[in-house]
């Protein structure tokens, strides 16, 4: 579990946030809710998190409520793995 | 952690017993509640930027505010039902609030049929078609027009983000949540609403320890839409202009820019709405975000109605990029892109159809939508390949980056006003048309071209300070002071004995930003009828919106109507004989002539005196009966008085100079009248070019030599786009107005027919080329007698004699006047009337 926080989290900051410090991308910071991740980079992260850990999105999962932070992402992969 | 989407919100039952507020409490709440009373006061009396339905309204929710802070956690959703329902009937009476909520309900309650989701929406949408035949008037209703819009907004997005939610469970399905959702408390006075996604405000009910400062973000917001309206109001008194008053590169820059502008009274009514949501516990997020600022067409769509695009992205986006990605992922967001402006463009029409009661089908409205969906989906294509620098709290990169967004900025602002502009253009080869006048710099012009560039470089520094500066998240009482300082400096500006002591200029500047007066662009648009078009009474006019939401179905130009046929030519359109209609709220009959008078023989009665009126929808008396009209008022007074005498009324509803000429050559010799009076108005020398540059456009032959001579030296064509054609021929508008003058002049005096030329004022003040002294000494020069009823209507205000508030033509009570001020005219000089 904590493999795959610091895989998104890396795969967030080397996406979406290079050369920001990967201490500043605490669990709890807002990505979907302070507009970090818009429509398509939130697309583009559900296609890594798809492919990386074998989940598949519903289009009604995709949004804040399941991907607004790396802890909600986290649970969220966690639950569909099952 | 745990993502139950179905769990109960959080308020309802947080704290388990009810303690009665502290000192700190009770100041902050004052301080609230004191920023909220400034907020209202400024919208609804100061600044009257809402109409007088927001004032009981405003009290209502002063007090429901007070009363909903301090209600335990546990009751506030239910107090919010409450207070929402209940404002139904507090602004629309018991009746027809009635009619709202029964409605309401009655479709809130079509989403709790048990069974299978298809029947349930197979139910819904026929009830929801019931009610469409209904708004366009297939069907008869029992209740009043005016909710229409009310319910529309209520429920025409709303319900399909609701049944999308309550099909795929994102969130709890209960009866207050339902109510609370469609009856929002600050919708009932704000047609033009948000569409608030219901999962996201289900679950935005904020904590109770945080209350205060939640609130307080709402009042800010508050605060912000008040200014925004504020700058909305200034803007629309004065940069607005018509297509026809583009004749050089100044006002063509002029007209690009006003547009776009012209979007805070939808930003700030967004921000004043969501507020007032926030501010009973609610914690919405923004719906516009430095809009503005966009640094690319992608960017502008995410920040410009943030819950549109939510809308879009929630219902049609995400389900069509996961149904097409099997195509790959840029086909899938391409075909996604453009099914979102699809939906875009259908559901803007959809909006308007519950609003007007029509279908919005607008070649430029179309075109501007498919334009921006081009530039998206390839910034789009773009962004899948380089995805944009995000940040999270310090700005990064140098100078030049950042230089290079805010060119990147200033560049997409520029581009949406030009796009804007083509939008708000009644259509596209009128906006075309204007470019060709970007070669030219006319008087004062140089002034406006620098002013525009001023402003493009202020454009570039605010996107430069924003890219350096991320707004803070200030403390309770940091931020209480701040929006109550703004709120309290624009109190001070907008009280008569502070602007009073201003200068001259300024004084006059706030008191034009205090009046909710149509601008000028609008009163000349009203003036021509063009109000009939729905998508000219809209997000940029809300007095004019909610006037005209009033105004019934039948109230359309006589063109419209069984009452005429149109003409190929001069006069445009004639009066059908024999027929009878309703039109603008009388019955309306014409003769077996082909007038909207009395009959008469072909021939005057020996001794009895005939004159014959030509002129246009004074004369004919649009909006008030005929025996009402002051020519028949006059005919009638004359005749009391033993004189016999007849007024042949040959006034026709939007008849120009060039029409009413064409009628004083076709139609009133046979009636062999001893004189011919001119009715006539300040507005006749612009008319005349409309006109002119209305046949051009056709390619109606015309019907002088002299008019085809007129039209070559102004540079005019037929074929000629008809604002473009009366650009060129606006200079010419005296000598046109002239030779009409002339022209009748010479008639009459080949028939032996005396001609008296009568100038009756409008109810509306224009800003014309031509003075009213100048059209009056236009029929002087012709050396025939003129009767000038220049302020015939003193006394009351000019409104109380509009026909109606959406129709400032003269009631029954303004031709009174008319015919009151003519008749002692006619006592005091008769000879004026009857003789050389």
């Amino acid at each position: 579990m904590a493999e795959m926080r610091e895989e998104i989290r890396e795969f967030i900051l080397k996406e979406f946030l290079p050369g920001e410090p990967a201490e500043s991308l605490t669990d709890d910071v807002e990505l979907v809710s302070s507009r970090i991740l818009d429509s398509l980079a939130t697309l583009k992260l559900v296609t890594f998190l798809e492919d990386s850990y074998g989940v598949e999105f519903a289009a009604h999962e995709v949004g804040a409520e399941h991907l607004d932070t790396i802890d909600r992402i986290v649970a969220f992969v966690e639950s569909r793995k099952g | 952690m745990s993502t139950n989407p179905t769990q109960a919100p959080p308020a309802s039952g947080d704290r388990p017993s009810y303690a009665f507020p502290g000192i700190g409490e009770l100041l902050k709440f004052g301080a609230l509640w004191f920023q909220l009373a400034l907020a209202l006061y400024l919208t609804g009396w100061s600044f009257q930027l809402q109409g007088q339905i927001f004032h009981h309204f405003s009290f209502y929710l002063l007090g429901g505010f007070a009363l909903h802070y301090f209600t335990p956690p546990r009751y506030k959703h239910w107090l919010f039902v409450l207070l929402s329902m209940g404002s139904f009937p507090l602004v629309f009476g018991w009746l027809h609030g009635g009619w709202l909520l029964g409605l309401g309900v009655g479709l809130i309650a079509l989403t709790a049929i048990p069974g299978p989701a298809l029947l349930r929406w197979g139910i819904l949408g026929a009830a929801i078609t019931l009610l469409a035949f209904m708004r366009g008037g297939a069907i008869e209703h029992p209740w009043s027009g005016a909710i229409w819009p009310i319910l529309g907004s209520l429920f025409s997005i709303r319900m399909i983000i609701f049944l999308y939610d309550q099909s795929h469970k994102t969130a709890p399905v209960t009866w207050p949540n339902r109510l609370a959702y469609f009856f929002m408390v600050p919708n009932v006075v704000f047609p033009l609403f948000p569409s608030v996604d219901y999962q996201t405000f289900v679950r935005s009910q904020g904590k109770p320890e945080k209350k205060a400062r939640d609130v307080q973000e709402g009042m800010s917001w508050i605060a912000r839409g008040v200014l925004q309206l504020i700058l909305y109001r200034l803007i629309y008194q004065h940069a607005p202009i018509d297509t026809t008053d583009v004749i050089g590169l100044g006002s063509l820059l002029r007209y690009l820019s006003w547009p776009f502008l012209l979007y805070l009274n939808v930003s700030g009514q967004f921000h004043l709405v969501i507020g007032l949501v926030r501010i009973f516990g609610y914690n919405l997020p923004e719906t516009h975000h430095l809009f503005y600022l966009a640094s690319s067409f992608t960017d502008f769509w995410r920040r410009i109605n943030i819950y549109w695009k939510d809308f879009m992205l929630k219902v049609f986006y995400y389900p069509a990029f996961f149904r097409l990605r099997k195509y790959g992922n840029t086909q899938a967001l391409v075909l996604g892109t453009v099914w979102v402006f699809f939906a875009t463009w259908f559901f803007h029409a959809w909006l308007w159809f519950w609003i007007r009661g029509e279908f919005l089908l607008a070649t430029h409205d179309i075109l501007f939508w498919v334009v921006l969906c081009a530039l998206v989906a390839v910034n789009v294509v773009l962004e899948e390949k380089k995805t944009p620098l995000q940040r999270l709290q310090e700005s990064r990169g140098g100078l030049k980056v950042k230089a290079r967004i805010a060119v990147k900025t200033t560049g997409v602002f520029l581009t949406i006003c030009v796009l804007w502009s083509m939008w708000i253009t009644d259509s596209v080869r009128e906006w075309a048309s204007l470019f060709s006048m970007a070669g030219r710099i006319e008087p004062g012009g140089g002034g406006i071209v620098a002013l525009v560039a001023a402003g493009i470089v202020i454009h570039f520094l605010a996107g430069l300070y924003f890219l350096y500066n991320k707004p803070p998240h200030r403390p309770f009482w940091q931020e209480a002071l701040r929006t109550g300082g703004m709120l309290a400096l624009l109190f001070a500006i907008g009280y008569p004995a502070v602007y009073n002591r201003f200068p001259q200029e300024a004084r006059d500047l706030v008191h034009q930003v205090k009046s909710p007066v149509l601008n000028d662009r609008d009163k000349m648009r009203r003036q021509r009828d063009y109000y009939e078009k729905l998508n000219d009474v809209g997000w940029d006019n809300p007095q004019l919106n909610e006037v005209f939401q009033q105004k019934p179905a039948d109230w359309v130009s006589l063109k419209k109507s069984i009452l005429s046929e149109p003409v190929d030519g001069l006069p445009f359109l004639k009066l059908v004989p024999n027929t009878e209609q309703r039109h603008k709220g009388v019955q309306v009959r014409v003769n077996s002539e082909g007038l909207r008078d009395l009959d008469y023989a072909a021939r005057p009665a020996e001794g009895t005196r005939r004159s014959a009126w030509i002129g246009a929808s004074h004369l004919y008396g649009s909006g008030v009966a005929q025996e009402d009209d002051f020519e028949s008022l006059l005919e009638k007074k004359v005749n009391e008085s033993g004189t016999p005498f007849e007024i042949l009324n040959f006034g026709v509803e939007g008849y120009t100079p060039l029409d009413i000429l064409a009628v004083l050559e076709d139609q009133v010799p046979r009636f062999h009248a001893d004189n011919v009076v001119y009715v006539g108005h300040i507005i006749d020398g612009k008319h005349g070019v409309d006109r002119l540059a209305w046949l051009l456009e056709r390619e109606v032959p015309l019907p002088h030599p002299w008019l085809d001579e007129l039209v070559e030296r102004a540079g005019a064509r037929p074929g000629m786009e008809e604002s473009a054609a009366i650009r060129h021929l606006r200079p010419f508008e005296q000598e046109l107005l002239g030779w009409i003058f002339g022209r009748m002049s010479e008639l009459c005096a080949e028939r032996e027919q005396k001609l008296v030329f009568l100038f009756v004022p409008l109810l509306l003040e224009h800003k014309l080329q031509m003075s009213w002294e100048e059209v009056v000494a236009t029929a002087r020069a012709t050396g025939r007698p003129v009767i000038d009823l220049a302020g015939v209507y003193a006394g009351p205000e000019p409104e109380e004699l509009w026909v109606k508030p959406w129709d400032d033509h003269p009631s029954a009570v303004g031709h009174r006047m008319v015919a009151e001020r003519l008749y002692d005219e006619f006592r005091r000089d008769a000879n004026k009337i009857w003789r050389d």
